[in-house]
C-alpha cells in the first residue's frame, strides 16, 4: 500500500519512502517517517551494498548540517523537537549501515532472510581454536594471524554474493529467484565472519568489525 | 542576548562569553578584580550563618578562619549514591562527613544548618552554589541578568551524572542551553582560534586531565564542523589522586595519619596541592606548615623531590593508558601502529593537571609527538562553552555545528543477567534504538525492564540507570504479547525511554525519565528554600515557566483537537473546551499553582482522546513497517 505523509504546515505531500528531512513546499523540516530505509534517510536511491563509503559520509554531514537541532536552537520547541527527530534518525541510519559488515546485515535481514546457525563442524572448530590459541603467545598470535586472514577471504566471498544481488533484481523483499541463492549464501558467510572477528577481538587482535563490542 | 559558557569543575570553575561583533566573537573569559577568572569550586557552610553559604577564594578563607563545613571537589560524587560513593571513592569518601539519608540514589554531606543543628547537603546543591557565584559574576560583570547556559561536563560521564549536572544548572536558575563535553568543548574553542590563522584542519586527540576526572576524545575539525569520533575515561581518576600521597605524608607528620578528622584532611590536601604545583617547576620542595590538631598546633617540614613524587604517582597516570587506547582503536587507530599515529594532527592538552611534567612526558611518550601547548589548560574549555552557548542563544551566527557520541553503550537486561547492547558506544547523539520484549508466562500482565550504561556483559558490572515495570499487558498465551521499548538519547546525552504494548493492537505509552537527581518538585522547593531567599525574581521566572509549558499545552492540544476533532466523544468536547478556557484563564492570573492545576485539568480531560489518536497514528505506522522494524 502506498504511503503518503502530507506537510503539517502546507499538507504538501512528501514521499516518506525517499526520506525527507524537509518539505518540499514550504521548506519546513519535516517528522522522520519509519518507512524510509537507512539508505533512503542518507540520500540513496534504493538499498545496495556497494556504495562509495566517502560519498555515504558526506551525505550524512550535509544531511546533519541540515536538520541538527542547534540549527532550530531560536525557533519554536515544536520545530526544534522535529529536527531533533530527523537528526536521531539520519544518525540511526548511518549507525546501521555505515561499516560494510553491519550493511551487509540490515540488507539480508531487510529481505527476510535470517543467518544460519553455525554447522556443529565449525563449531567444534572453533573451539580447537581456542584450545590452540591458550597454550603460549607464539600460538595466539598463529591463530590470530590465520583466523583474521580466514576472515577477510570469508568477507570477500561475501562481498561478491553481495553484489550479486545488487547487480540483478536488487533487495527486493521477497528476494528475486535469481537473487535468493546469492543472499542465503552471503547470509551463511556473515555468520561465519561474524564469529571469526569474535574470536580474534577476544584472542587480542585486531578488530574486525568495526562495531564489535568489547567483552 | 547572551548565554554563559560554564566550566564546571572539580577543583575550579570558570565562566565565558562570546558576542558577535565583540572581540570578533572570541570568547572572554569573566574575571574578578585581581584579573582571576578561576572560582574554586569550593563552598563552605558555617556553624553560624543562617542563610546560605560561602562560594570560591571566600570559602576557602572563611574555612581557616571559621567554624563550619568547606566542601571541595565534590563534583565526584554527581549522579552517585550514597553506598557506591563509599565503594568507589575510597580515599574521597573519608574527606567528608556523610549525612544519613534514606535515600540512596544521592549522596549527602553533613553540614551546619545554621541553627546549631546538621542537615544534608547534595553535590547537586554545592554544584549549584558554585554556578549561582558564576551567573552572579556575570551579572556584576554585564550590568544585567544572565540567565542561559552551555554548562560543561566531562565526556564520560554516564547519565545520572549529566542528569545531577543538568539539575545544579536548574537550582542555581539557569536554563541549561546544553550539557556539552569537556573535550569537545576545549576543541571547539583551539580549533576556531587555529582556523581563524588558516590553520587547524584534522584530526586531534584532546587529553584532558582535571582535578577528579580524565577525558580523552579523538575528534575532526574541518570549517567549523567539529566532529567527535570517539571517547574514552575515567571518571575515578585526576589531578586530586596526585594530591592524596603527598597529603598522607603531611598527616603522618602531623602524627594523626590513621584519625584525621575531614577537615584536618582537607586542610592536609591544601597543602599538599601547592607542593605539587611547585613541583611542576622545581625539582624539590620544602613542604612547611602548620596542621591544627586539637588544641594544638603541630609544625611539619619535610622535602619532596620531584623525583619522589613521580615515583609514587607513576601508577595514576599510567592509568591514562587503557582510555587513551580505547579512544584510538574506537576512532579506527591502531596504537600500536606508529603509521597510524603519524596520522593524527596533534595532542591538545586541556585540565590543570596536564601541567604536571610527568603526565607531559606520558603524553609524549603514548602518542609519539610533542603535545600542543597553545591551548590555555584551564581556560579553554569554558571558551568553547561559551562559543556553543553564543550559537544556541542567538549571540553569534557562525557557520559551526558540533557532532558529539555517546561515551557509553546502552542496553537492557536480557534472561540471565546478561545486557542486550542496543545503542554501542560513540555513537553520534541525538539517537534511538528498539527492543521488542515478548511475555515468557501465560497471562502474564506486567513485565520489569532495566536499563543499563556500561561496556560489560554482566548487568552488575554496568550502571543501573532505569528500572520500570511495565503493567497492563493483555494477558494473552506465552511469547505472544509484544512490548516495544524505545531508547532515545538527546544531544545532551540524556535518555529517555518509551514503551508500547501493542499485542492486541491496543497501544499503551508511557514514559520514563530516568532520573537520579531530583523531582521537579524537589527541585523548586530547593530554589525557594536554599538560594538566595531575598531574590524575588526566582518566583518570577517560575511563574513565566509555569506560563510557557501551559501555552505549549493549550497548542498541542488545540492543533489535535484541529487535525483529529472527528475522535472526540461528544460530551468529551464539551469538557475539553471547558479546560481549555479554564488554563487560558489561569495563563491570564499570576498564580503558578491554578496554572498548574489547570494545566493538569486539561491533560487529563484529553488523555483518553490522546490514547485513541495514538492508537490511530500506530495503527497507520504500522501498516508500514517491515515485520523486522517491529
Amino acid at each position: 500500500m502506498p504511503v503518503s505523509a502530507p506537510c503539517r504546515a502546507c499538507g504538501v505531500d512528501n514521499d516518506p519512502t525517499t526520506g525527507p528531512t524537509h518539505c518540499a513546499g514550504c521548506g519546513v523540516v519535516v517528522e522522520p517517517h519509519p518507512s524510509a530505509t537507512p539508505f533512503a534517510r542518507l540520500g540513496l536511491e534504493r538499498p545496495r551494498f556497494v556504495v562509495d563509503d566517502a560519498a555515504l559520509e558526506r551525505a550524512w554531514l550535509s544531511r546533519s548540517r541540515q536538520v541538527h537541532p542547534d540549527r532550530y536552537a531560536r525557533k519554536p520547541d515544536a520545530e526544534r523537537r522535529v529536527a531533533a527527530q530527523q537528526t536521531a534518525a539520519l544518525n540511526d541510519a548511518w549507525r546501521a549501515i555505515r561499516s560494510p559488515f553491519d550493511r551487509a546485515t540490515w540488507l539480508v535481514r531487510s529481505v527476510g532472510v535470517d543467518e544460519p546457525r553455525l554447522r556443529q563442524a565449525a563449531l567444534v572448530e572453533f573451539m580447537e581454536l581456542r584450545e590452540e590459541a591458550a597454550v603460549d603467545d607464539a600460538a595466539r598470535r598463529a591463530v590470530v594471524e590465520r583466523c583474521t586472514r580466514h576472515f577477510r577471504d570469508v568477507m570477500a566471498r561475501a562481498t561478491v554474493e553481495l553484489a550479486a544481488v545488487d547487480a540483478a533484481a536488487g533487495w527486493t523483499s521477497p528476494p528475486s529467484t535469481a537473487s535468493m541463492p546469492h543472499v542465503k549464501r552471503a547470509a551463511a558467510l556473515l555468520a561465519e565472519a561474524r564469529t571469526l572477528a569474535r574470536l580474534v577481538a577476544d584472542l587480542g587482535g585486531e578488530r574486525l568489525i568495526p562495531t564489535l563490542q568489547d567483552r | 542576548m547572551v548565554a554563559l559558557g560554564i566550566d564546571l569543575g572539580t577543583t575550579y570553575s570558570l565562566a565565558a562569553i562570546a558576542r558577535k561583533g565583540v572581540d570578533d566573537g572570541r570568547p572572554r573569559v569573566l574575571r574578578d578584580d585581581a584579573g582571576e577568572g578561576r572560582v574554586p569550586s569550593a563552598v563552605f557552610f558555617g556553624d553560624e550563618q543562617k542563610d546560605g553559604a560561602v562560594v570560591g577564594f571566600a570559602a576557602l578563607a572563611a574555612a581557616r578562619h571559621g567554624r563550619g563545613a568547606l566542601l571541595t571537589s565534590t563534583k565526584r560524587f554527581m549522579g552517585r549514591g550514597q553506598q557506591a560513593a563509599l565503594a568507589h571513592l575510597h580515599d574521597h569518601a573519608r574527606n567528608y562527613a556523610l549525612f544519613p539519608s534514606d535515600d540512596d540514589r544521592i549522596v549527602h554531606f553533613a553540614v551546619p544548618d545554621g541553627h546549631g543543628a546538621t542537615r544534608g547537603a547534595t553535590p547537586i546543591e554545592v554544584a549549584a552554589y558554585v554556578l549561582k557565584d558564576l551567573r552572579d559574576r556575570a551579572t556584576e560583570t554585564l550590568g544585567r541578568d544572565v540567565d542561559e547556559a552551555v554548562i560543561t561536563v566531562p565526556a564520560y560521564f554516564d547519565d545520572a551524572q549529566r542528569q545531577a549536572t543538568r539539575d545544579a544548572g536548574r537550582l542555581a536558575g539557569l536554563k541549561v542551553l546544553r550539557l556539552l563535553a569537556e573535550p569537545t568543548a576545549a576543541a571547539v574553542a583551539y580549533g576556531l582560534d587555529q582556523e581563524a590563522s588558516g590553520r587547524g584542519q584534522g584530526t586531534y586527540v584532546v587529553f584532558d586531565l582535571g582535578g577528579g576526572t580524565f577525558d580523552v576524545s579523538v575528534l575532526t575539525f574541518d570549517r567549523g564542523l567539529f566532529r567527535v569520533l570517539a571517547t574514552a575515561g575515567d571518571m575515578g581518576l585526576g589531578g586530586d589522586d596526585f594530591d592524596w600521597p603527598i597529603a598522607r605524608r603531611i598527616l603522618d607528620a602531623a602524627g594523626i595519619g590513621a584519625t584525621a578528622t575531614p577537615a584536618q584532611t582537607q586542610a592536609a590536601l591544601m597543602i599538599a596541592r601547592q607542593a605539587k604545583e611547585v613541583l611542576t617547576d622545581r625539582d624539590d620542595v620544602d613542604v612547611k606548615a602548620t596542621l591544627e590538631v586539637g588544641r594544638e598546633l603541630r609544625p611539619i617540614e619535610f622535602s619532596l623531590t620531584r623525583a619522589d613524587f613521580e615515583k609514587v604517582i607513576v601508577p595514576v597516570v599510567n592509568r591514562c593508558a587503557g582510555p587513551c587506547e580505547r579512544a584510538l582503536v574506537d576512532a579506527g587507530f591502531r596504537p600500536d601502529r606508529r603509521e597510524d599515529l603519524a596520522r593524527l594532527d596533534g595532542v591538545i592538552l586541556v585540565g590543570g593537571s596536564t601541567r604536571v611534567p610527568l603526565v607531559r612526558r606520558f603524553v609524549r611518550e603514548f602518542f609519539g609527538r610533542e603535545p600542543l601547548l597553545d591551548a590555555h589548560p584551564d581556560e579553554v574549555v569554558a571558551a568553547g562553552a561559551a562559543l556553543q552557548a553564543a550559537q544556541l542563544s542567538g549571540a553569534d551566527d557562525k557557520d559551526m555545528l558540533l557532532l558529539d557520541v555517546t561515551p557509553l553503550s546502552l542496553g537492557v537486561e536480557t534472561m540471565g543477567g546478561v545486557v542486550d547492547k542496543l545503542i554501542p558506544r560513540n555513537s553520534s547523539i541525538p539517537c534511538s534504538a528498539t527492543h521488542t520484549f515478548t511475555t515468557y508466562a501465560d497471562h502474564q500482565t506486567a513485565m520489569d525492564i532495566h536499563v543499563v550504561q556500561g561496556e560489560r556483559e554482566k548487568v552488575e558490572h554496568c550502571k543501573s540507570l532505569a528500572r520500570f515495570k511495565l503493567r497492563g499487558i493483555p494477558p494473552l498465551g506465552a511469547g505472544l504479547a509484544r512490548v516495544q521499548v524505545t531508547f532515545q538519547l538527546d544531544a545532551d546525552g540524556l535518555l529517555t525511554v518509551t514503551a508500547k504494548e501493542q499485542a492486541t493492537g491496543l497501544v499503551q505509552s508511557i514514559e520514563v525519565k530516568p532520573s537520579y537527581g531530583l523531582t521537579d518538585l524537589e527541585v523548586e522547593e530547593m530554589l525557594i528554600a536554599s538560594i538566595d531567599n531575598a531574590e524575588g525574581d526566582i518566583t518570577e521566572r517560575l511563574l513565566i515557566e509555569k506560563r510557557v509549558e501551559a501555552r505549549r499545552v493549550l497548542q498541542a492540544t488545540q492543533k489535535a483537537v484541529d487535525e483529529d476533532g472527528a475522535l472526540l466523544l461528544h460530551d468529551e468536547r464539551a469538557t475539553v473546551a471547558a479546560a481549555i478556557a479554564a488554563l487560558e484563564a489561569a495563563i491570564a492570573g499570576d498564580d503558578r499553582h491554578a496554572i498548574q492545576q489547570a494545566t493538569d485539568a486539561l491533560d487529563a480531560a484529553t488523555t483518553a482522546f490522546a490514547q485513541r489518536r495514538m492508537t490511530r497514528r500506530i495503527g497507520e505506522a504500522l501498516e508500514n513497517k517491515r515485520i523486522d522494524d517491529v
